[in-house]
């Protein structure tokens, strides 16, 4: 029996290892394609005619798409944690707060130094977590804590921007979400949160398993439920500060990465939560990079903010999921 | 049955929400083998079980204390804890967190799997070296056919089965069940008695389980029979050394019901008259 089963822990193994594999080649195809209007001339160019490409490529395109990657893989992993967590389908990172919190500390940073600091989005971001914690003491108050706070919070932006009405545009470009302002600093910021956040979450998936069945049969088990919710807590704060800052707020890729994990690895993800995290943050990656592609050239030579375009797309796998049948939504 | 130090001590245990007293002061001492609690609604036999594994709310205020083969309670680290005590939730608990079973993605066997959290500690991951005990209440509990169903596909008998076989592969020496027969049918109820009484009846026979339940018949299988009413003790029977009598007096007075305990075939059974 027990080699029966050891065989069955290495028949998981590779499925797990070829899911992730899978993803990540898309994810570089779809950068791979997003890129092409630069790399592609380049191939045929000399090299004397391809520097300023070259360059552009180097410079701003691809710390755009990394860094879109990253972001949405923080939004990803975070919106697949707090659906866990807070054993609720429609769940997002952005529901402690951390949101309003970075769209305060942009707007104060615009009406203080007049320019968008991404300290201050930052600092914001988990100020507000911070509150939401502070303010829901107990756990299941967390959510409504979160959206108290958002609400609070969002009425002093717009405050702010009542009184400083020049700041109204950059505000709320940074609110529907953005990728232009994405560099290598960004993803030199949001990795290691990424990488953390992602070691310590697999390494917690068995325990959050066991907390779905109630926070005292896990305690039972020898858990040590509150340490681990907080510490979750404390990760999607992180993930979604960390992607809030730079890209704004996003509508879908945290609610929607894991959703749409769940519907096409459902055979691989049984009693393998972990997995599904870890597919989470790439699927978040690759959404965010296919969003940010599709809003360069959907309206070219103009720009769409990026937040409108994965609004869009999530409003349309939403209403999908409804139409097809209640699987994924309640 | 010779006499054993308790593997359990409770001593003057009591237990208030507010201003209402939902337990005690109740002293009681647990030996091995199987002891039932029976007694009406809100008397007090969740709370006790749940005391007894440590795990009451703390917004409750607790007094007295508990020795586990010796050693206060609160005094064990949550890991050895895990191991020598195995608790099962009453299904309304259970019934509250299935709706999650949508966000998690266990299946029967997934469940049974998390009793190794408890045996070789969360922080080990290693979840698969309990695999004997995993395919033996797989089949114990009559599972071998379910153990690839999604939990959130099976039914509440069949999620009763999977928690207790989870809860059995703990393979702890003392096991507290709230109600473990609820919603298992005929025969269900028979492999639940008969892995209770393999688990007392092991190598050592230093095992105890505590159960409670509404099921007189299931609980005159037990051992030892505690009766509980407004959060006491109100009777305590040894079940191989009561006559008939005593228990339907017991019963009586606990209930306000009458009860009649006589013997079938060899074992005692009792109705409500």
């Amino acid at each position: 029996m027990l080699a029966s089963s050891a065989s069955m822990v290495k028949a998981k193994a590779p499925g797990d290892s070829a899911a992730i594999v899978f993803l990540l080649v898309i994810s570089l195809v779809l950068a791979l394609i997003a890129s092409a209007d630069l790399w592609w001339p380049m191939v045929r160019l000399s090299q004397n005619e391809s520097g300023a490409m070259q360059s552009m490529l180097l410079d701003v395109r691809l710390p755009r798409i990394f860094g879109a990657w990253a972001a949405g893989a923080c939004l990803g992993l975070g919106g697949a944690i707090a659906q866990s967590l807070f054993r609720n389908p429609l769940a997002d990172p952005y529901l402690i707060g951390s949101a309003s919190g970075a769209g305060l500390g942009v707007t104060v940073s615009l009406v203080l130094l007049g320019a968008v600091r991404m300290e201050f989005a930052f600092a914001g971001a988990l100020l507000a977590v911070a509150l939401t914690v502070a303010l829901a003491r107990g756990r299941d108050a967390l959510l409504l804590a979160g959206f108290v706070i958002s609400i609070v919070l969002s009425a002093l932006v717009a405050l702010l921007l009542v009184q400083h009405p020049e700041h109204l545009r950059v505000s709320q470009l940074f609110m529907l979400g953005q990728t232009h302002l994405l560099d290598w600093q960004a993803s030199k910021m949001m990795l290691p949160a990424l990488t953390l956040s992602l070691l310590l979450s697999t390494r917690l998936a068995k325990p959050m398993e066991a907390m779905a069945l109630g926070d005292n049969t896990a305690r039972s088990l020898g858990l040590p439920v509150e340490a681990i919710r907080w510490t979750l807590v404390a990760l999607i704060a992180l993930l979604s500060a960390a992607s809030v800052t730079y890209c704004g707020m996003l509508a879908f890729v945290g609610l929607g990465a894991a959703h749409m994990v769940r519907g096409v690895f459902k055979k691989v993800l049984v009693n393998n939560l972990k997995l599904l995290l870890t597919l989470s943050a790439i699927v978040g990656g690759m959404l965010l990079v296919l969003s940010d592609f599709l809003a360069r050239i959907l309206f070219w030579p103009s720009e769409m903010p990026v937040g409108v375009i994965t609004a869009l797309l999530g409003g349309v796998y939403l209403l999908s999921l409804l139409g097809v049948g209640r699987s994924g939504l309640r | 049955m010779t006499h054993r130090p308790p593997l359990m001590k409770v001593l003057a245990l009591s237990c208030h929400a507010a201003q209402r007293c939902l337990l005690g002061p109740i002293d009681l001492e647990i030996e091995a083998g199987l002891t039932a609690i029976v007694g009406p609604n809100g008397s007090g036999k969740s709370t006790l079980l749940q005391a007894l594994v440590g795990l009451l709310p703390n917004t409750l205020r607790v007094q007295g204390g508990i020795l586990v083969q010796g050693e206060p309670l609160e005094k064990i680290a949550a890991a050895k804890r895990a191991k020598t005590i195995a608790w099962l939730a009453q299904d309304v608990q259970i019934s509250q967190a299935a709706e999650s079973f949508q966000t998690s993605l266990l299946n029967v066997q997934g469940l049974i799997e998390l009793a190794s959290l408890a045996t070789f500690g969360w922080t080990l991951q290693k979840t698969n070296n309990s695999a004997a005990a995993l395919e033996h209440y797989l089949q114990a509990f009559d599972l071998l056919s379910l153990r690839h169903e999604a939990l959130q596909h099976i039914s509440g008998g069949e999620l009763q089965r999977a928690q207790l076989a989870r809860v059995f592969a703990v393979q702890s020496p003392i096991m507290l069940l709230d109600e473990p027969s609820n919603h298992l049918d005929l025969t269900h109820q028979l492999s639940l008695e008969q892995a209770m009484q393999a688990h007392r009846d092991n190598a050592s026979s230093t095992n105890a389980c505590i159960y409670s339940t509404h099921d007189l018949n299931f609980a005159l299988k037990a051992d030892h029979l505690l009766l509980m009413k407004h959060g006491k003790i109100n009777h305590q029977l040894n079940l191989s050394t009561a006559s008939d009598e005593e228990i339907q007096t017991d019963l009586l007075a606990c209930f306000e019901t009458p009860v009649k305990v006589f013997r079938l075939e060899g074992t005692r059974k009792a109705i409500r008259l």
